[in-house]
């Protein structure tokens, strides 16, 4: 509601979306602030502020909640595999091979894991599981989820 | 250009590798762990040793290879050691080779996962493939080795994580359980942790052979924490299909009766209803190929002594004991780096004699022979058949030219044997 309170309140769709529709995927991060032309508007100017300063502890709390420090790496792999949103996307993953596209949220490439999609993680809208496993079977604890 | 390979960094020899080559380099290596990427790397570095050397000198190939010839035919007693990191096809040629010198045959193996090799086929124990593992095995067991820090995609690419046809679920549908002297990194995947004391392995099996078979003895023997052994015991007597992957932790102070133990407890394993095997852990990419065609060509699997014309064999008589005595004169190393890591007797012994190094590195041992033989880096540059740990021959898909003069072990000892 704090967040529907300082949109427009026009209801004009030009996001595609009534405004508390638009609030509700703005915490789900389906859509951006960019998406309604009106918050950017002079008069807005003042609860765009607002809103951003709202909205940044979600927007922080998803972008850095899995960390993955190449440094501690050794490529083993157990993360690519062991994904569930990674096997969705590249099937052959299921049985143990290397992650071949692009989709993926896990790639080993040069010896060390990559995050290559992170939006694609279940922990990100519209799932938000609290999946953890990526972390659990880490051998060399590269990855943390905070 | 993005072509396939087969990793050559270790025994699992992942067949899944994709590498971005442009202009004769390598611009990226997918799906291989860091060791498999630092040996495609290795090809491309400083280190690498590309011309012919003979006392410090760069020469000919030619002049390499008459030198190699003349030095083995005159050795009073020569030793090819090695053929742990080259292709079925070299070791095949060395065997030839150390037959026509009457030379003795060894590498790394005979202090490693050879007996190991050895005594499952004497016994005549077949292990089942990686991929059976993979579809089947709902109970993995590391006991001895840490695959974490040795063969890092062994639980992601077969044992562990993949889903397999009766492992729906990967890891969930399967229990881990991890023996070793002290915690390691590959017990954070693991369900059952059992520490114990070093030598203790023999003991264990027992121990739980006799669970199996209903007569308890006490976990103290082993020196097993008996929470963590007796949720082990309910979880194996759940198990359907159990492999255990073993490692050179069970050679405690060269004891062999862990081996032995091992072997004894898959039997009772199987005989209460379960399935069961085992698997050696070997490191070296061809250890598994260098003593079955040592095994094939001469029935025994490593340390033969061709000195009589035919081929003899004592386990006590390998390489390391022969070098520490200072038997050798001239000994020929291939793909391994022995001044490195043998113990100071041999090292001693090693020094006195005269070494040919066939090696794509300028290792220790390369830097100290009399002799270097720049050879391609196996897999990378150079082609042929290599065997998985479970004994799967695969066929190796180079992607580089070999670099500066190297060439395939293959054709190097060709050259020399001709040479002959």
């Amino acid at each position: 509601m704090d967040v529907y309170k300082l949109l427009p309140k026009t209801n004009c769709k030009k996001c595609g979306h009534t405004c508390l529709a638009f609030a509700t995927k703005l915490i789900l991060r389906e859509v951006k602030l960019e998406d309604c032309p009106l918050l950017f508007e002079d008069k807005y100017a003042e609860n765009l502020a607002k809103l951003r300063e709202l909205l940044e502890p979600v927007m922080d709390t998803y972008e850095t909640g899995l960390k993955l420090d190449e440094s501690k790496c050794t490529g083993c792999g157990n993360c690519v595999v062991v994904c569930p949103a990674n096997v969705s996307v590249d099937p052959s993953v299921a049985r143990g091979m290397g992650a071949n596209s692009e989709e993926v949220v896990f790639r080993v490439e040069d010896g060390v894991a990559k995050i290559v999609n992170l939006e694609r993680c279940r922990r990100f809208p519209p799932d938000r599981i609290n999946c953890r496993m990526c972390e659990q079977y880490c051998y060399s604890k590269a990855i943390e989820i905070y | 250009m993005r072509v396939e390979a087969v990793c050559t960094g270790c025994s699992l020899l992942c067949d899944d590798i994709v590498v971005e080559v442009k202009g004769g380099r390598v611009k990226k290596v997918l799906h291989a762990c860091a060791i498999g990427a630092k040996r495609i790397e290795s090809a491309l570095e400083a280190e690498r040793a590309l011309k012919p050397l003979a006392g410090g000198r760069i020469v000919s190939l030619d002049e390499a290879v008459k030198q190699a010839a003349e030095m083995l035919r005159e050795a009073r007693r020569p030793l090819l050691y090695g053929w742990c990191n080259s292709v079925n096809e070299a070791v095949r040629l060395g065997l030839e080779l150390a037959r026509k010198v009457n030379g003795f045959f060894d590498g790394p193996m005979s202090v490693c996962h050879g007996y190991s090799i050895w005594y499952a086929r004497m016994k005549g124990i077949r292990p089942p493939k990686l991929d059976e593992v993979l579809d089947r095995a709902d109970h993995v067991v590391y006991w001895g080795c840490n695959p974490a820090e040795s063969h890092h995609r062994h639980a992601s690419r077969f044992a562990v994580f993949p889903r397999g046809e009766k492992t729906p679920e990967g890891v969930e549908s399967r229990s881990v359980t991890v023996v070793d002297v002290r915690p390691t990194r590959t017990m954070r995947i693991a369900n059952h942790r059992l520490i114990i004391p070093p030598g203790r392995d023999a003991a264990l099996a027992k121990l739980i052979a006799g669970e199996l078979s209903g007569s308890r003895g006490k976990p103290s023997e082993a020196g097993v924490a008996e929470e963590e052994f007796y949720s082990f015991i309910e979880s194996l007597k759940r198990s359907t299909y159990v492999v255990v992957f073993y490692g050179l932790g069970l050679y405690s102070a060269g004891e062999r009766s862990g081996v032995e133990g091992l072997y004894e407890l898959i039997k009772v394993l199987e005989s209460s209803g379960v399935k069961a095997a085992a698997i050696p852990m070997s490191g070296h990419y061809n250890m598994v190929g260098a003593v079955e065609e040592a095994l094939s060509a001469t029935g025994y699997p490593y340390a033969i002594d061709f000195s009589g014309g035919q081929p003899s064999f004592s386990q006590e008589q390998t390489a390391v004991k022969l070098l520490s005595k200072g038997e050798f004169d001239v000994v020929l190393v291939i793909g391994s780096d022995p001044l490195a890591s043998m113990p100071r007797q041999a090292v001693s012994g090693l020094k006195k004699s005269k070494v040919i190094a066939v090696d794509y590195q300028l290792s220790l041992t390369a830097r100290a022979a009399e002799l270097v033989l720049p050879a391609a880096v196996g897999g990378v540059e150079s082609g042929g058949t290599a065997t998985r740990m479970d004994g799967e021959r695969l066929e190796l898909k180079p992607f580089l030219e070999p670099a500066g003069c190297s060439r395939a072990d293959e054709e190097i000892l060709k050259m020399v044997a001709k040479e002959l």
